[in-house]
């Protein structure tokens, strides 16, 4: 999202025409929520399936007795945590859109207007995963920026096209 | 000159004296008393003077031609004689040209003398044999400031306008294509597989096809993109309507805005 996005989104787009005017903006607080919440719905649904993964290994190597294991809730959180911060990690560093995000058509990116690296990602990974509350930040944020965009400097901006932005090298900060 | 103008004075009251003293001596004598009217001089002289009259206008238009044609015999026999060269220069020398000839043009009603010329002239063969004499091209060429005359031209028309109004441009452009063919020169002159390349590059046609083939789905996914849009501007609206912010949000702008937010604060 950097050099002239307005060039960019003005010769042969395929973005809306009613959606240009606000492509690079700051998303907002629901846009960004229910990103968030469409990622954690994967989490769970991972989680689930590691879960069920676990009984089937269970069931296999118990097939007397079958039943469905009790896992501890802390085991649990840690397993989503975990799984949370790969695919965050992952895709922001990435193409800067994890799949909620895709589908919301905003993307991450750093103070630069690049794509993050991977420990810059990792550290905004974990800091949303601890305190997601920092998302509401946004409503109160001038520039529409959550706690976790505030202390790492990113932005996430609406950004409907399938083109992947710049990445960050060595040496560009 | 005292001495001459007291002679004139004295030879003009003599004059006076001798016409007085003359004159009924005179008058007595060419017209005596009792002497019949037809023999008395003074009618012989009345008699001179009607003929004259009679006759004044031919006499004085033979007195012309005699003189005429004795000053021009005179001429052609003097003028071979008479070197006037130095003449012409001593005359010229001791005349005021400047002092004479604007005396000429004060006298002279110059607009009448020349439009009196310009009836006797046959202009169009004035000009005719003027322009045969001229290569006007080349003295055009040479004299006159083409570039500024041109320049000051156009600064007073509007080109364009002129054009417009008086230039059926439909009929010259059918003109000109009838007269080429424009296929040939676009394959010739235009790099049409240059030009295809580029525009391949500049509409990324991959991502283009690829967005365009989700065609039921991504509808659905712009239309809750759309609203969610919405909904975002709605939020930020009543958050700035509680907090009393009445500015609008700094979130405007992309690529620009993100790099001037990073300025902003990397000085905070």
């Amino acid at each position: 999202m950097t050099g002239s996005p307005d060039a960019h989104w003005s010769s042969a787009s395929t973005v809306p025409r009613e959606a240009r005017a606000f492509q690079g903006n700051r998303a907002g607080f629901v846009t960004r929520a229910i990103a968030v919440g469409f990622d954690f719905t994967i989490v769970a649904g991972v989680v689930l399936l590691l879960y069920l993964g676990y009984t089937v290994v269970l069931f296999v190597f118990n097939p007397s007795n079958p039943q469905l294991p009790d896992v501890p809730a802390g085991l649990v959180l840690i397993t989503g945590g975990i799984t949370a911060h790969l695919l965050f990690t992952v895709a922001w560093a990435t193409t800067g859109r994890t799949p909620g995000a895709r589908v919301m058509g905003i993307r991450v990116v750093n103070f630069q207007g690049k794509v993050m690296r991977i420990p810059g990602a990792a550290l905004r990974a974990l800091f949303c995963i601890g305190f997601m509350p920092g998302l509401f930040w946004v409503i109160v944020s001038n520039q529409n920026r959550s706690l976790q965009d505030t202390v790492m400097r990113t932005s996430v901006i609406y950004d409907w096209t399938k083109r992947p932005p710049e990445r960050e090298k060595k040496g560009d900060r | 000159m005292g001495a001459v103008m007291a002679t004139g004075r004295t030879v003009r009251r003599g004059v006076r004296v001798a016409g007085r003293l003359a004159g009924p001596v005179v008058r007595t004598a060419i017209d005596p008393p009792l002497v019949p009217q037809r023999w008395r001089p003074v009618r012989l002289l009345e008699q001179w003077g009607r003929e004259w009259q009679a006759q004044r206008g031919a006499l004085v238009t033979s007195g012309v031609d005699a003189v005429s044609t004795a000053t021009a015999s005179a001429a052609e026999v003097v003028l071979p004689l008479v070197d006037l060269t130095p003449l012409v220069q001593g005359v010229l020398e001791r005349l005021d040209l400047d002092a004479v000839a604007s005396r000429a043009i004060d006298d002279l009603d110059l607009a009448t003398v020349v439009a009196q010329v310009i009836d006797e002239l046959d202009v169009g063969q004035v000009v005719d044999h003027a322009l045969s004499e001229v290569d006007l091209t080349r003295l055009v060429v040479d004299d006159v400031d083409l570039g500024g005359v041109v320049g000051a031209a156009l600064d007073q028309v509007d080109l364009t306008e002129v054009v417009l109004t008086k230039v059926d441009l439909g009929a010259v452009v059918y003109a000109a294509l009838d007269r080429l063919d424009l296929t040939e020169i676009v394959t010739e002159r235009v790099d049409l597989a240059g030009i295809a390349e580029q525009v391949v590059d500049d509409i990324d046609l991959p991502d283009l096809i690829q967005e365009s083939t989700g065609s039921v789905a991504s509808e659905a996914v712009q239309s809750a993109r759309l609203q969610s849009v919405s909904a975002d501007e709605k939020i930020s609206a009543l958050a700035d309507r509680v907090l009393l912010r009445f500015g609008s949000r700094r979130n405007v702008g992309s690529g620009a805005a993100l790099e001037a937010d990073s300025t902003s604060e990397d000085e905070t």
